[in-house]
Parts: structure tokens; sequence; C-alpha cells
């Protein structure tokens, strides 16, 4: 840290305080650190893959732009004002920012403040850190390859010309009755050739070519385009012309902003809530974070393991319902898509009786209420922005498709049945409230089927899985027992894993469970896409987004 | 000795430890295709893709399966001791390897190679002994990999925790990624042409 000389603060008895150039520097080069880091640019396997030439950018953007903003904001001078912690002085421009047991943050300008900066060379060495950062953010492989594109790009060859007109096709094949008319006409004893002359092939009549002529210049194409895209702002095809719609989207300015914001933000399309008596399986202030700082959970959940053991521990169950919830509603790899994680809550944690709460009393949760409320809000913006643009606008669905409520509760006394239904009455519309009840988790797999099994039929109405969906041959399967027993004998062990592919474990073969070694190394695969392409044809009929 | 444990393990107490048995199993399968005369090992594969592609052709996977089982243990029922049990674990390779054929080479793949090439069935071959290469090229970059120097037993758990973390992760069923495994790395590569 340097310090003019002969304001030694020490000596005299000075207040004394940070540099507001050093500061801004420092708090600069600290957020660069950080978005780095949450942008992964620290890991050794994003250097390992970097192309030599993003570093080389990099580097030379870093030492211009961190030269040219140490210059020209004349960063090696004194900074003017600082901070300092302290009380604030009676005399003198300071402003108080934050206090805190007596002391606060002061912010100003006095000349009798010591202030105390980085040296020029550090702040130099600082801007040019900040600039590699921001070029190290902003620069990866596929933005070099972008740029190295951009002279083909404007090349002049990459302008599409209409092609030139092809000369007329002349009729190559002659017949013999023609040669001899020919060769009356050229010694003069005929005076035309009658239908034997060279007739010019038929001209195609096709579209008019709108592009750039060959020999056009740039002007007058420029100047065309632009005549062209003023015809097409006030002729449209059919409904109103575009300053007239322009009128209209004007009334609704204020809704269509909201949309598009909404649309911007990225704001979850539907609200559905599922409760469970289930504690929460994240209950670290981190783990929060990092959940809430997460966008788009696709790639992470493209990957996830078909069928993981239950893990140890309280919040294994928790775990599993998850992961489970995971699987039928968000993972990429199954077809059709038909939500997004911030789409679905998990309510952890509550009480047995929520569902008849529920269904008995209004709305109460404020968590709950503002996540129906946003999109229930949204779809009233749409629905009114949509006779805007009819042709285009995707239909509303109904409030009963974006937002709904579950309760899936583990009850010791439980036993299997249907959902139970109630209904929910909020803004004006009436919402259905299901709820199932089933056994606690245990650690076998048969109670992950169950589970699968559960929460499909609460999250779809109506949705079934039987012999007719299953992946199971239907006409040769052999029996239970039968097949049980081929596993008992060890020789062709390999070859006769591969009748587990007609013993789906979502249709019973409950002897499966009492054998690990085969739960090991099941077809997972095979039976649960099927099982959840089942469940998400089901849960798209009658759930849905915005 | 190690064929009883196998023997027992796959029996009896497979409830107990089924990743050492499984390995253990693998490990004899190595082995067993190792030890084979060469000559045996090229009829007793040459008789099973006969025997897939005509007598064992059923739409249902079940009826296949038996097919291939009852005919493989036709085919090793004429030898005796070592024999015998060398030829019922290498028909247990090869024939999970015939029935994972449409999923290592699937049908829009094979029909492409049977509208570009003339000689359709060794392409097709070729094409299933680049993705096995693959299988064991991605296995050897793996964190199961014992090392180059590994014993079978060593190999035979690599082969047992790759397979069973791809079954868990990609669609690809255990059996099918063992075998092809174990094929290529008990042929030392060797592809359909040379062996």
């Amino acid at each position: 840290m340097k310090r003019p000389a002969g304001q030694r603060s020490e000596a005299s008895g000075h207040a004394a305080g940070l540099g507001a150039r050093s500061v801004t520097a420092v708090g600069l080069f600290a957020g660069t650190v950080v978005t780095m880091w949450r942008m992964e640019r620290f890991r050794p396997d994003y250097w390992a893959q970097l192309s030599p030439w993003v570093t080389f950018l990099a580097g030379g953007f870093a030492v211009l732009a961190g030269t040219l903003v140490f210059m020209y904001w004349r960063l090696a001078e004194r900074s003017h004002s600082y901070l300092r912690f302290g009380d604030k002085l009676p005399f003198g421009d300071e402003t108080s920012l934050l206090a805190a047991r007596g002391r606060s943050l002061v912010v100003g300008r006095a000349p009798f403040v010591d202030v105390v900066d980085l040296p020029p060379r550090a702040m130099h060495a600082l801007y040019v850190a900040i600039g590699l950062g921001v070029a190290l953010i902003g620069l990866d492989n596929r933005a070099v390859a972008l740029l190295h594109e951009v002279p083909s790009r404007f090349d002049p060859s990459s302008i599409e010309y209409c092609k030139p007109p092809e000369p007329p096709k002349r009729e190559a094949k002659r017949s013999q009755g023609c040669k001899l008319i020919e060769r009356a006409y050229k010694l003069g004893y005929t005076k035309s050739l009658g239908s034997c002359a060279p007739a010019e092939a038929k001209r195609e009549v096709g579209e008019v070519c709108t592009r750039r002529q060959l020999d056009e210049p740039h002007l007058h194409y420029a100047w065309r385009r632009l005549a062209d895209r003023v015809d097409d702002l006030r002729t449209t095809d059919a409904g109103p012309g575009s300053l007239d719609r322009f009128e209209q989207q004007l009334d609704h300015l204020p809704a269509i902003a909201e949309a598009t914001l909404d649309t911007v933000a990225m704001r979850p399309r539907s609200s559905h809530h599922v409760f469970t008596n289930l504690p929460d399986p994240r209950p670290r202030l981190r783990d929060r974070v990092d959940g809430l700082l997460e966008r788009g959970c696709g790639a992470r959940l493209a990957h996830l393991p078909h069928f993981p053991r239950m893990e140890d521990g309280p919040a294994g169950p928790s775990k599993l319902f998850e992961h489970v919830l995971a699987q039928l509603m968000f993972n990429p790899s199954y077809k059709p898509i038909v939500a997004q994680c911030e789409e679905v809550v998990v309510h952890w944690g509550a009480a047995p009786d929520t569902c008849a709460r529920l269904g008995d009393r209004p709305l109460a949760d404020p968590g709950v209420l503002d996540a129906v409320r946003g999109v229930l809000d949204w779809r009233a913006t749409r629905a009114e922005t949509r006779p805007l643009d009819p042709a285009r606008a995707a239909e509303v669905p109904p409030a009963q498709r974006i937002v709904s409520f579950q309760c899936l509760m583990f009850d010791p006394a439980a036993e299997s049945a249907a959902p139970v239904e109630r209904t929910l009455a909020f803004g004006g519309e009436r919402f259905a409230v299901r709820e199932v009840r089933m056994p606690p988790l245990v650690g076998d797999g048969g109670s992950q089927i169950r589970l699968y099994k559960q929460l499909a039929a609460l999250m779809a109405p109506g949705f079934g899985y039987g012999r007719l969906t299953s992946n199971q041959a239907i006409a040769a399967t052999p029996e239970e027992a039968a097949l049980a027993e081929a596993f008992r004998q060890p020789a062709f062990w390999l070859t006769r894993l591969d009748l587990l592919r007609d013993a789906d474990l979502f249709l019973g073969n409950d002897w499966l469970a009492r054998r690990p070694d085969l739960l090991e190394v099941y077809p997972y695969h095979l039976h649960l896409q099927n099982f959840i392409e089942v469940f998400r044809r089901q849960y798209k009929q009658h759930e849905g987004r915005l | 000795m190690r064929a009883v444990l196998v023997v027992l393990a796959l029996c009896g107490v497979a409830h107990a430890e089924p990743r050492p048995a499984r390995a253990a199993y693998i490990a004899d399968l190595i082995e067993a295709i190792r030890g084979i005369d060469r000559a045996a090992l090229a009829n007793t594969r040459k008789y099973l893709q006969v025997v897939e592609r005509n007598k064992c052709q059923a739409p249902e996977m079940t009826l296949r399966v038996g097919c291939l089982l009852e005919a493989a243990s036709q085919n090793c029922k004429s030898l005796a001791g070592d024999a015998r049990e060398r030829c019922r674990r290498a028909s247990d390779v090869i024939a999970t390897n015939l029935l994972a054929e449409r999923v290592f080479v699937p049908d829009d793949v094979r029909y492409q190679i049977m509208s570009k090439q003339r000689d359709a069935r060794s392409a097709i071959a070729r094409e299933l002994h680049r993705r096995y290469a693959a299988l064991v090229a991605e296995l050897a970059m793996s964190e199961f990999f014992p090392g180059p120097r590994a014993d079978t037993a060593a190999l035979a758990a690599g082969i047992d925790g790759f397979c069973s973390d791809a079954a868990g992760t990609r669609d690809l069923s255990w059996q099918y990624c063992a075998a092809a495994i174990v094929w290529f790395v008990a042929t030392d590569g060797a592809t359909e042409e040379t062996r």
C-alpha cells in the first residue's frame, strides 16, 4: 500500500481511509474471480480442452483493455474519495453507509484524511487481471470459432445472386424425314423448314427472383430490400395491417411487456405442488442456495442412475422420493418432456392432513400463494395478448392444467388405494387436490417400484400400467416360478439374464425382490423407460404448461 | 476348485455378495475363451451363429433365448470334463453377443450397411468389432480399469464394475456389456477375418 509522503496518519494523528479506486479495483477483481469460479473456468479439464487461440486473444484483450482503463481513468493517481471504518467526522464531506455496534462504514472526501491506495503497478496489474477474467468468461472455443467465421460471412461470394437465365434448349434429335427437308432447304428447294424448324424449348414460368441480380449495384439492391420491407409493413396477408396491429398492441402495452418479461426471466410456466411428510433431504443453507442458483437441471438429470439404492439415514427416503419424481417428471432422456424442475415444488415435512386442510380452508401458505398467483397472472396476461396475434399465439390452457396440488403421505397403517380427490377454490377457479397414502419406504427394490407407481397415479389421473403397455412379451412370457427356477442353474448365466426382459418389475415379479444378485444386473432401462413414457403421455393429457 | 466356488456362489449364496461372484464368473469366462482351442472356438461360434439365424429365429426373446440355450448345451454335451465346461462358458459369451447384436448395431445402421456394402455380413461384423473396441477403450479410460498388467481376476472385477455403472446409467444391459468386453479381451481384439 502506498501512502503519500508527509501524511503518515500515525505521526500526525489523522484518520486514514482506503482509496475508492483501490477498493473498486479489488471489488471488481473479486467479482471476476467469483464469476469465473461459478462458470467453472478454473476446472483443469476446461483448460485442457481450451484452444490456444482463446488464451492468446484473452491475453491480448486483457493487456489492451486493462492498460486503456488504467490510463484513461487515471488510476495511477491517488483517489479523491475514501472508505473507512469509524465514527463519522463532525466536519468534512462524509456519508455513513453501514453502521453496526457504534462503528460505521463511511465514504467521503476530506483533505486531512490519509488515503491509502495500491501502488500504480499493482493497480495496472489488477485491471489487466480483471480484463483477462472478463475475456475468459466471454471467450471460449465456440466464440473463437465464430470470430474465425466472420470474414467469410461478409465475403461477397456468400451473397445469394439470382441465377442467370438458362439459354433455351434446342432439340437435339432429328428424325430422318427432317434431315431430308433440311437438306432441301439448304439446296434452296424449299423456303421454310416447316415443322422441322428447330423449336425453342418452352420456357418454364417460374417465380420472379427477388435476390440480387448479377449486375445490380449494392445501393439499388439495398433500396429494393428496404422498399420490400416497407411494403410488407403496410400490407399483410390476412387480418389487420401492421399499423393497426401496432395501435392495438399499444393499448395492451403493459400486458405485452409483462408477458415478455415473464418469458425472458424464464418464470415457471406451471405451478404443481407436492406435499409429503418426509423430511427435507437438504436442510443445510448451502444446499438451499445451490438449489436456488441452479438454472435448468436438465443436463444434471439426464445422467441419473436408473435404480439407485436407498441411502441409509433419515434423508434416504426423501432423496429416493426426489429421484423418482425427477425421473418421472424432469429427466430429459425420456420423452415427451412435460415439466421443468422449478414448476413442481415439493413441500417437505408437511402435516399428514395437509390435503384435507387444503380442501377445507383457503390457501394460506405464502410460498404456494405467490407461485400459484404468478402462474395464474401470466395466464391472464397471455389470454389478454392472444387476440393480438391469434395465428401465432398458442392456446391458453385452463387454469386446472397449470396448477395442481398433490399429497403423498407415508403412513405405516396405509394400504394400497386409489388417490382421494378433493377440490380447492382459489381466484375464482376450482383446483383438484389429490392424496395418496403408502407405507414408509424401505431399502428393498420393491419399495422403489411402489413409489414409482403411487407417484405416477398421483400425478397423472387415470394412469394405468399393465401387460398391454409393458415391454414384457405378452404371448410367450414364462411363468414367474419357471423364470425364478431358470436362474437357480448356474450354467449360461449371461444368456439367461436376457430372460429378465420378460420380467417387468412394474407388473409384479416379486420373486426378483428376493434376488439382489439379479436386481443388480436387471435391465431397468427397458422397463423404466417404458413406464415413464407411458406415464408422461397420460400426464400430458391432464396437466400442462403455459 | 475355482469353478466349484463360482457354481456355489451363483447357485446358493448369490444373495450374500453378488459382486465377487459375478467377477469370478467373468474371470472364468475370460480364461475359458483363452484356454479353448482356436478351431473349436470358431466352430462353436459358427454353429451358434447358424442356429441363431435359422432355427432360433422367433419374434419373442424368451423363445430365442431358450432355443439358443438348448442348442449351446447340446453342442457342448459331447465333450467331457474341463473341455465341456470351457465350451459352455465360451458358448455363453457367444450366445449373449449374438443376442446383443441388434443393440450394438441397431436396425438403422444395419440397413445403411446393407444398402452400401456388397458383403453386408462382414461389414456388420466389422462394425460390431468397432463398437466392442470402443467399449473396451471406455473401460480402459474409466476408473474401473485395474491397469494393463493386472491379472484376470482384477480385470474381471473391473469389467463388472464398469458394466454395472454402464447398465445403471445407459441403455445397455449388463450382460451385453460384459460379454462384449470379455470376447474382445479374451480374443485379444482379433477381428473375425484374422481369427
